[in-house]
């Protein structure tokens, strides 16, 4: 009886009755941010320059001279 | 005489629970890769800043859940992250710098602090697992104006164990390496999708598949 006693002790070991360091599997999502924490965001792009207006860029028509 | 015999045998049986085991690190990336970077411009500082409050990269213990032995790195774990990340950058398709090559205003700075690197058995009352638990924070920056932060953290494990020898703790650490990376380099596309101004590129969105 004794020895089967021993026999349980040595091959059924306690569970948890040490440390662990690793953290239990439900734990994990608490510790994983899941998204970006955004302290400053960056400067937004500079507006591409406006392409020139053909007509504002076209030469004004000849003036007539004015007879007196 | 008897009891000799069973002292002997139980030191011989038990030895290699109490010996020092050195936990080679993966050098394979991601299969496949997450593909998508554009040419989009990253820095990435390498090594990775050392903030582990317990130096040492596992545990050995007994089936009374008793510490026994260490697990230890081969190679700095800090210097192995880094690199192993910033190469996963690369075959995503991004222009990975290092922290003093020119850049653009817009490249994104990312800056990792290394937290947890732990590899432990969690034994149960009728079987065991090995569990790998890797946690790093990345600083995200840009000349631009960017600052963002985000902490990682993943769990590989091994189930079905009561003993262990090499391969199985080589198996978890391998699980929580890829998972990291994914995810590191998931929040590096994410990131660059909010604000396309950044790393001056064309960014797509970050997808399984060759390198592109």
């Amino acid at each position: 009886m004794r020895r089967l006693l021993l026999l349980i002790v040595l091959l059924v070991p306690p569970a948890g009755c040490g440390r662990h360091f690793v953290v239990k599997p439900e734990e994990v999502a608490g510790r994983d941010d899941r998204q970006w924490t955004v302290i400053s965001a960056p400067a937004a792009p500079s507006p591409a320059e406006p392409a020139p207006d053909p007509a504002a860029e076209a030469p004004s028509p000849p003036v007539a001279p004015v007879s007196p | 005489m008897r009891s000799v015999c069973l002292f002997c045998l139980v030191v011989l049986l038990g030895g290699c629970a109490f010996t020092d085991m050195k936990l080679p690190l993966p050098v394979k990336g991601l299969d496949p890769t997450v593909a998508g970077g554009g040419g989009r411009e990253v820095v990435v500082t390498v090594p990775f800043a050392d903030d582990r409050g317990v130096k040492r990269c596992g545990m050995k213990k007994n089936g009374y859940n008793m510490d026994t032995a260490d697990i230890v790195c081969q190679g700095d774990p800090a210097l192995w992250l880094g690199k192993l990340f910033a190469d996963e950058l690369r075959a995503s398709g991004f222009r990975v710098l290092g922290a003093d090559d020119a850049r653009k205003p817009s490249a994104v700075r990312l800056d990792g602090g290394l937290l947890t690197v732990f590899v432990e058995p969690v034994i149960g009352a009728w079987s065991g697992s090995l569990e790998t638990d890797l946690q790093v924070k990345l600083v995200a920056t840009s000349d631009t104006g960017l600052r963002a932060e985000r902490v990682f953290f993943v769990k590989g494990a091994k189930k079905g164990l009561m003993v262990v020898t090499d391969q199985p703790v080589q198996t978890a650490f391998h699980r929580a390496t890829q998972d990291l990376l994914r995810e590191m380099v998931q929040a590096v596309f994410e990131l660059m999708l909010k604000y396309p101004q950044l790393g001056g590129g064309e960014i797509r969105s970050g997808r399984a598949g060759a390198a592109g």
